[in-house]
């Protein structure tokens, strides 16, 4: 639950951040390849399948406003992650907007969304992908918090900016989602098999 | 595994699952994400010179649309134009100046005659940045990257010192990487970077600057690299 978690540390970012700003890319690649896979399993629960692009959206707009950026390696993951956010949310506003044209959008939208879980029974998911697609099960506030505070490695008070919320608010959002993911059936159904097939 | 999770148990496992470290596919846009950064980077004393260029362009834009409203006001414009600006009213405000003149191709102004056809940034590109050159540009860039070029390529050429070196330093956010990176790209001597519409509102266009003593070995040419940097 810690930014340990993934072996990212703020001190080894600084130096590959101070010469991107400066418009080093050997630098920039690094922040990406330390960076991205966060931001796109964020963008996962934010946006869905649109992820991929609106991460690809997310870093040009980094790459455009860097050179302007000040700050520590800290605030630039949660400067990055609240970009990720801003371009998450127009992007469903789009999908929004696109699915309400035509009439029978919502129905294909349904038949998607049941032959992808279906898709998801039979293909068996890399845990890291199962691990998000079950927090994304979780009411989006919570969700979201889960994700900056475990997966972005961000405090309460960098998820705080990025959500936009009080750092309260983020607590209690973050131990709820925790404690729902805890009790949810396939959580609990993984723990009942280890019992058994333990030694 | 199971036995030394996190002592949240399953949850922990689940926890850590969803933070793994990057799986390949994950990390399978690198290139396109950094061509993506090379191409959109702009460095920061750019921002600067392009909004007083911005700054600029909106003053004569407003300038010029207030003789519109005048010339309006006495009959001296042709039709369509008389006819938008009738069913107005008002003359537009001057913060609305800087999108305007695209709504009035007639309209005689200093900046219709710079403006290159085609251009994609009309605050960027309309007018050669002459104001923002003659308030706080003695120094031409041009020259002193010469110098700083030079100067890198034999140590023994004069080194860049005072105004000219003030003058990188401040257009290139300081350090002699930052400078070497910047003057790569204002000469257009990196083989990597094509060249980016960042580049077009190059400041030593007005070429009004006083040069100080050329330090630059006679083989550069200044107006050859001009050309290059205007291509």
């Amino acid at each position: 639950m810690t930014a340990s978690v993934q072996g990212l540390r703020d001190e080894d970012l600084a130096d590959a951040l101070a010469a991107a700003i400066e418009g080093d890319s050997a630098s920039f690649a690094v922040l990406w390849r330390c960076l991205h896979p966060f931001v796109l399993r964020y963008l996962r629960v934010v946006c869905g399948d649109a992820a991929e692009d609106v991460a690809s959206e997310t870093w040009l707009q980094v790459s455009r406003d860097l050179s302007r950026f000040r700050g520590t390696a800290t605030a630039f993951r949660v400067w990055l992650f609240r970009i990720a956010r801003h371009r998450g949310i127009d992007e469903n506003r789009r999908a929004w907007r696109r699915h309400e044209e035509p009439h029978d959008a919502i129905d294909q939208l349904r038949a998607a969304a049941i032959e992808r879980d279906v898709a998801a029974d039979v293909v068996e998911l890399h845990e890291t992908d199962r691990a998000v697609r079950l927090i994304a099960t979780l009411p989006r506030e919570q969700a979201e918090a889960v994700m900056l505070r475990v997966v972005a490695g961000l405090d309460v008070a960098g998820t705080a900016r990025v959500l936009g919320k009080r750092s309260g608010a983020v607590r209690i959002a973050t131990m709820r989602g925790l404690r729902r993911l805890a009790e949810h059936p396939e959580v609990r159904a993984h723990t009942d098999e280890d019992d058994e097939d333990g030694p | 595994m199971d036995l030394e999770g996190p002592p949240e148990g399953r949850l922990g496992e689940l926890l850590s699952a969803a933070a793994a470290p990057g799986r390949p596919h994950e990390l399978a846009g690198e290139a396109a994400a950094v061509a993506g950064f090379r191409t959109a980077y702009r460095p920061a004393a750019r921002h600067r010179r392009r909004r007083l260029v911005a700054l600029a362009v909106a003053g004569v834009a407003a300038v010029s649309i207030g003789g519109t409203a005048f010339a309006a006001t006495i009959g001296h414009l042709p039709a369509p134009v008389q006819s938008w600006l009738g069913r107005d009213e008002a003359p537009p405000a001057p913060t609305s100046a800087a999108r305007t003149p695209n709504r009035l191709p007639t309209t005689p102004g200093p900046t219709a005659t710079t403006t290159p056809p085609g251009s994609s940034n009309p605050s960027a590109s309309a007018s050669p940045s002459a104001a923002s050159a003659a308030a706080s540009d003695p120094v031409s860039p041009v020259e002193a990257c010469h110098a700083f070029l030079a100067f890198r390529a034999d140590p023994h050429a004069p080194p860049v010192t005072g105004e000219q070196r003030k003058e990188l330093n401040r257009l290139s956010g300081g350090g002699e990487k930052a400078i070497q990176e910047y003057c790569n790209r204002l000469l257009g001597v990196a083989p990597t970077m094509t060249p980016t519409p960042t580049m077009t509102p190059t400041p030593e266009e007005p070429a009004t600057a006083p040069t100080p003593e050329k330090k630059a070995k006679p083989s550069h040419d200044d107006d050859n690299n001009k050309q290059s940097v205007l291509e």
